[in-house]
């Protein structure tokens, strides 16, 4: 559906490419932009194109960075000797939410997924085990999803690093601040197999 | 629980009535193809949410229409609830609960639950290895929801395996998680589904003794594809070294050979294989048998009575096993049942209680006088 107005439909074309963004949306989108005053579009419209130049991924972590060297691994403060293996950047940003670890990550940029065509060598393993043997690494901790995918990458990692340094991997269990009654089985049945004492 | 009444607008061929059931045996009598079993199904479909006649729900929108649509009223331990489905053409199903759109009904751990005996239940016994192995899958699911997680994961796991010995990749390393993930659901299924083989094994064995009488012994064997590991000392990491040293001969076939993908039970009737010697009858007793001990073991595991449809158990048994089937069935669950012939029916019931009788004919049911 479009207005034959092109500029307009450009801009919702542009937009339906973006993930979870269809023609409606875009169509509501494109119109708030109409709606918006022309500097507020000229911010957005820099934010964008500065984005692919401005920002590249970490040498060390392959996390999201301005730098050569994120300012996570950059910062003296953290300890280099745990690292954090994640999926993708948003899980390295959910931990760095908390505000709590004080180790550095290491980001895959996928899963070990057959299915997909994803093999250890299409992710940044081969980057995981270099830096493990620069470092001074003591603790590796692998954070991939608690899914079959997840868990084959886990294990994958682990296998590669048995002997080398300690190897832990994420709990899983109940939210915090959840009901158990509403938890489903698979989550609690887990939360029970990972018990502590007391 | 129990269904107090069913109000049909359209579903297959049944349309516009409604039907006042009777708490105890409701007994549907007409000849075929006039909507009997329509009827069960009916009532299945919502309190389970499937049934193994309708492979596609789209099935049940009469020919000449576009949308089924009926009613049922639920009462589990008096608490009523009116439960609606709309099927359109072309769309989801849809359920309204007293009025509100639900995804699905809170299922057998809450008491709602119909057991089902569909002549398409022969494929248990008669089938080929997967009907069994979605039996004793189910079986076990309905004692322990939580094991579904168990079967999906092994599918993921088993998938990603194919995939991987279709694919150019032939190093261990890569290989090893899967088969440490399959090692370990592949022992956790077998293992459970070699308890609810047993379980099944002591209920038909007490069937037997108090119900069918000792000319009558259904027996099951359970067939594990893992048989030499779960004896093992270590059965995992036996099973993990054995999954490596298949592999050549799994990339040459591009198929991953070992794990209860594979199992299989054997069933006999008087010791005789079912598969190969029984009768009709005698196939068609032993499946009642093992829907009958479905029930005990979700009488045992939550207490409750579910709704009990069967359809047309009483064809092809001669008189003494089908008042065996009778006497085994439970006392204390709502009855729904279909026959062709409605005063050897109603013999064939006499001296159990509140017993309704329905005429089914071209797509209408009333409820006799």
């Amino acid at each position: 559906m479009t207005f034959n107005i092109r500029p307009f439909d450009r801009v919702i074309r542009e937009l339906c490419r973006l993930p979870g963004v269809g023609p409606k949306t875009a169509q509501r989108l494109a119109l708030f932009l109409l709606r918006e005053n022309q500097e507020n579009n000229e911010r957005l419209a820099d934010a964008i194109r500065e984005l692919k130049i401005n920002i590249r991924f970490c040498k060390r972590c392959f996390n999201l960075s301005e730098d050569e060297i994120c300012a996570v691994c950059n910062n003296p403060q953290r300890d280099q000797s745990m690292i954090c293996v994640v999926e993708e950047p948003v899980d390295a940003l959910a931990i760095e939410r908390i505000g709590e670890f004080r180790g550095v990550y290491h980001v895959l940029h996928g899963v070990i997924s057959p299915l997909d065509g994803s093999y250890p060598e299409n992710i940044k393993i081969k980057e995981l085990m270099e830096r493990i043997s620069d470092d001074g690494v003591e603790e590796v901790i692998l954070a991939t999803g608690a899914n079959v995918d997840g868990d084959a990458t886990a294990l994958y990692i682990a296998n590669l690093l048995r002997g080398r340094v300690k190897v832990t991997r994420i709990a899983r269990g109940l939210p915090v601040g959840s009901q158990l009654d509403y938890a489903d089985q698979g989550t609690l049945l887990k939360a029970l197999e990972g018990r502590r004492e007391f | 629980m129990r269904i107090n009444h069913i109000n049909i607008t359209r579903f297959r061929n049944l349309h516009d009535f409604r039907l006042e059931l009777s708490p105890g045996v409701n007994l549907f009598y007409g000849e075929n193809g006039h909507g009997k079993t329509n009827l069960l199904e009916s009532a299945a479909l919502i309190v389970n949410g499937r049934t193994p006649r309708a492979s596609r729900i789209h099935e049940v929108v009469p020919h000449d229409g576009d949308f089924a649509k009926w009613e049922i009223e639920l009462n589990v331990e008096d608490v009523h609830n009116r439960v609606e489905c709309v099927i359109e053409r072309g769309n989801q199903k849809r359920l309204i609960v007293d009025g509100q759109a639900r995804k699905k009904l809170p299922g057998h751990d809450k008491g709602v639950w119909a057991l089902t005996f569909f002549p398409e239940d022969f494929k248990i016994l008669t089938g080929e290895p997967f009907n069994r192995r979605r039996f004793l899958d189910e079986i076990i699911l309905l004692t322990e929801p939580a094991y579904m997680r168990v079967l999906k994961s092994y599918k993921e796991a088993y998938a990603a395996r194919n995939a991987m010995l279709k694919s150019r990749v032939t190093d261990g390393m890569s290989f090893e998680p899967y088969e440490e993930i399959l090692s370990n659901l592949g022992i956790e299924m077998t293992s459970r589904r070699a308890k609810a083989t047993e379980e099944l094994q002591n209920i038909l064995e007490r069937l037997s003794q108090d119900e069918f009488g000792d000319e009558i012994s259904i027996a099951l064997e359970y067939k594990p594809s893992l048989e030499s590991f779960v004896r093992a000392e270590n059965p995992v990491e036996q099973l993990k070294e054995a999954y490596g040293k298949s592999r050549p001969r799994d990339m040459a076939i591009k198929r991953t050979m070992l794990g209860p993908h594979r199992d299989d039970f054997t069933s006999t009737f008087s010791d005789e294989d079912i598969r190969k010697f029984s009768s009709r009858g005698e196939t068609r007793l032993s499946v009642v048998a093992l829907i009958i001990a479905k029930y005990h073991i979700l009488r045992q595991r939550w207490n409750l009575n579910p709704v009990i449809l069967l359809d047309d158990i009483f064809s092809e048994l001669d008189q003494t096993r089908r008042r065996k089937v009778l006497k085994a069935l439970p006392k204390d669950c709502q009855l729904m049942i279909t026959a062709v012939d409605r005063d050897l029916s109603k013999k064939w019931l006499e001296g159990m209680n509140d017993i309704a009788m329905f005429s089914v004919l071209d797509g209408k049911i009333n409820r006799d006088e």
